[in-house]
């Protein structure tokens, strides 16, 4: 295509760039800002959608939680209809059930969660009570501090022995060594074997959003289902209820990512036919699918927010285009001299598209490299907003903790910055190309 | 054989609706190898037109131009592109420099279109720039030069490229007198070297030192003295 080597028409570019060096930085700018908007947004895209899936994953993405969910929760609460006991949720049934008819699931862990006060001597405080088997710890990945964890002869003997989370050790215990010691959980005594590294909330679950994994005491399944009963007094401020539910939580482990959807299916017609189906009082979570989710609300983000970008690009476009038009009229009388002196139409259309090609590529390249250090910098410089207004560094900006720039992203940056170049120097190149030599050299 | 033959050349302009300007009306014209030519006229006789004809810079609407043994009356824009940058040599009124590059580089801008290497031009640039006399000033830029320096360049340009033919449009008109006859001295030793030159001009004087004056008027060649 170029008659001239391109090596050379590089070099004429550039140095008709460099005549008003000021004029080239502005008009680079649109470009730059343009560019860096796309890789910092597609960053910060990035960095929530890897830490929600991070999220998901502390889920497992090979589990099935079954959840049990109180129906109609509000006319028993708020009625203040003490003497009624509301009957709800999975059951040992369930549980059984499931094990039998799910080929290949692992583990399978039931669960109950009960509110209570835990003391330590004057210390107390609102806790879950997480009445659980030992091998909770197949399903999800948790990491003991001191101590150990439930035993298999713990539930066996019924045991009062509890793991406390992170926070609540530190809580009840926040000078002295836990281990040992004995603490009150509602109405019995339970001795403390081990203290658990944290873990964070489960704030990306269904229906469980806000759980703090961190303030939860675990007790042998067996002991919560004797101490406690199956039914639940929750004596919250200004009024009582009576829950009566014999687990919360079943978790199924498959032993592949692909057997979790069809064992999802039976898992729930199982339950649609021992369940009344008037009042549904149980759930059936794959975290596999919000995995999906996260997928597409990722790419709706990073559309939009492309979109966005996009419009700036298309402004610096708009610009390059306008100075390189005026830089046609303003060099009519050169390309006059050029032509008469040999060269062709086609090497005037090279000469003004590597202009406006190497503006928009260097103001790219800039806005890459100011786009990967925005990316660094926002992290930084929300923490450090955190810190001025005291804010937690766990409320909503946890989220913009992390950014990550992914390769994908620099290269579709640098293309459209091409692609702008060539798009908005085509038509300044034409015009210049389709001038009559005769009327150019004569141009004043 | 002629070097550059005009035959029967016609150009007309269609301004509008009805308004033609022919501007040309049916020139013939030889010039031969090494000539010296004044093409001489008042202002709108169509001498600019026989130039800008000469120089490939425009076709003709009837007649034919045969420059070096080739028809080049009917070529496309891309290769009158090639003929106007291998074979014609360029001086203006105005000298036309670009005014961003330095006298060597502009001096170099017709090998540049021909895919000439860097090196070779430079080169090439450098002999002529100091065949000319421009010494030190060849890196200065044309707003640094006097006119009859810029002048000098736009001569090197011209011969550059080695061409057939070097037209010259007014190339005193713009400069002192002094300055003129040095120009116009440098015109003659290049025509003593042989080289076959083309000049426009207003001034008899002009017109005497060459080898023969072609008169214009209103599109038709009116006379063709020889000196």
């Amino acid at each position: 295509m170029l008659s001239l080597k391109s090596t050379e028409i590089l070099r004429l570019g550039i140095a008709n760039l460099l005549v008003h060096p000021g004029r080239s930085v502005l008009t680079m700018l649109g470009i730059l800002f343009g560019v860096c908007a796309v890789v910092a947004t597609l960053a910060i895209v990035e960095g929530i959608s890897l830490k929600m899936q991070e999220e998901v994953l502390k889920m497992g993405a090979t589990n099935i939680i079954v959840a049990a969910r109180k129906p109609a929760e509000s006319q028993s609460a708020s009625t203040g209809n003490q003497g009624h006991a509301l009957a709800y949720g999975l059951t040992y049934d369930d549980a059984e059930r499931i094990q039998s008819s799910i080929q290949g699931a692992s583990v399978i862990v039931p669960a109950r969660k009960i509110p209570v006060t835990a003391r330590y001597l004057t210390r107390r405080n609102r806790v879950e009570v997480f009445g659980t088997v030992p091998w909770y710890t197949e399903t999800y990945g948790i990491e003991v501090t001191h101590g150990r964890w439930l035993a298999p002869l713990d539930l066996k003997k019924m045991d009062n022995v509890t793991v406390l989370g992170s926070s609540l050790a530190v809580e009840l215990f926040p000078h002295e060594e836990s281990l040992g010691k004995v603490i009150w959980l509602g109405e019995n005594a339970y001795r403390v074997i081990g203290v658990l590294a944290p873990r964070g909330s489960g704030g990306t679950r269904a229906g469980a959003a806000g759980e703090d994994f961190d303030r939860v005491a675990y007790i042998p399944l067996t002991s919560a289902s004797r101490r406690f009963g199956n039914v639940i007094l929750d004596r919250s401020v200004g009024s009582h209820s009576f829950e009566m539910c014999e687990l919360h939580e079943i978790t199924v482990k498959l032993a592949s990512a692909e057997q979790v959807r069809p064992a999802a299916r039976i898992i729930t017609s199982l339950l649609e036919k021992f369940h009344d189906p008037k009042k549904k009082d149980w759930e059936v979570q794959v975290p596999l699918d919000r995995l999906d989710a996260l997928e597409r609300t990722k790419w709706l983000f990073v559309v939009l927010g492309v979109s966005i970008a996009a419009i700036s690009l298309l402004v610096g476009g708009i610009g390059i285009m306008n100075i390189m038009l005026a830089s046609v009229t303003e060099r009519t009388r050169e390309i006059g001299i050029r032509r008469a002196l040999g060269a062709k139409r086609r090497d005037i259309v090279s000469q003004f598209l590597v202009e406006t090609v190497v503006l928009s590529t260097l103001g790219g390249a800039i806005g890459v490299f100011v786009g990967v250090l925005m990316a660094w910098g926002i992290p930084w410089a929300l923490a450090r907003v955190a810190e001025i207004l005291k804010v937690g560094g766990e409320a909503a900006l946890s989220n913009l903790s992390r950014t990550v720039v992914t390769p994908g992203a620099v290269i579709l940056a640098l293309s459209a910055s091409i692609f702008v170049g060539i798009a908005s120097g085509v038509y300044p190149a034409y015009r210049a190309a389709q001038m009559d030599p005769i009327r150019a050299l004569r141009h004043e | 054989m002629s070097l550059a033959r005009l035959i029967d050349l016609t150009k007309t302009y269609v301004m509008g609706a009805d308004v033609v300007v022919e501007a040309l009306r049916g020139i013939n014209l030889s010039v031969e190898e090494g000539q010296y030519l004044a093409v001489m006229g008042p202002s709108g006789s169509g001498k600019s037109t026989i130039l800008n004809l000469m120089g490939c810079l425009d076709r003709p609407t009837s007649g034919r131009y045969i420059l070096g043994g080739e028809d080049v009356s009917d070529l496309g824009d891309a290769a009158l592109s090639e003929v106007r940058g291998r074979r014609i040599g360029f001086i203006f009124q105005s000298f036309n420099l670009i005014p961003q590059l330095t006298a060597l580089d502009n001096i170099e801008v017709p090998l540049f279109y021909q895919g000439v290497h860097r090196r070779d031009r430079r080169r090439r640039s450098m002999e002529l720039a100091e065949r000319i006399g421009l010494g030190p000033r060849a890196r200065h830029k044309p707003m640094e030069l006097s006119g009859g320096e810029q002048q000098r360049v736009a001569i090197a340009r011209a011969l550059v490229n080695d061409p057939l033919i070097i037209l010259a449009d007014e190339p005193t008109g713009n400069l002192d007198s002094k300055t003129g006859k040095e120009i116009l001295a440098l015109f003659d030793d290049l025509s003593s070297r042989g080289r076959t030159l083309i000049i426009v001009t207003h001034d008899e004087a002009v017109g005497r030192r060459t080898h023969g004056i072609v008169r214009v008027a209103d599109g038709n060649i009116v006379s063709h003295e020889k000196n």
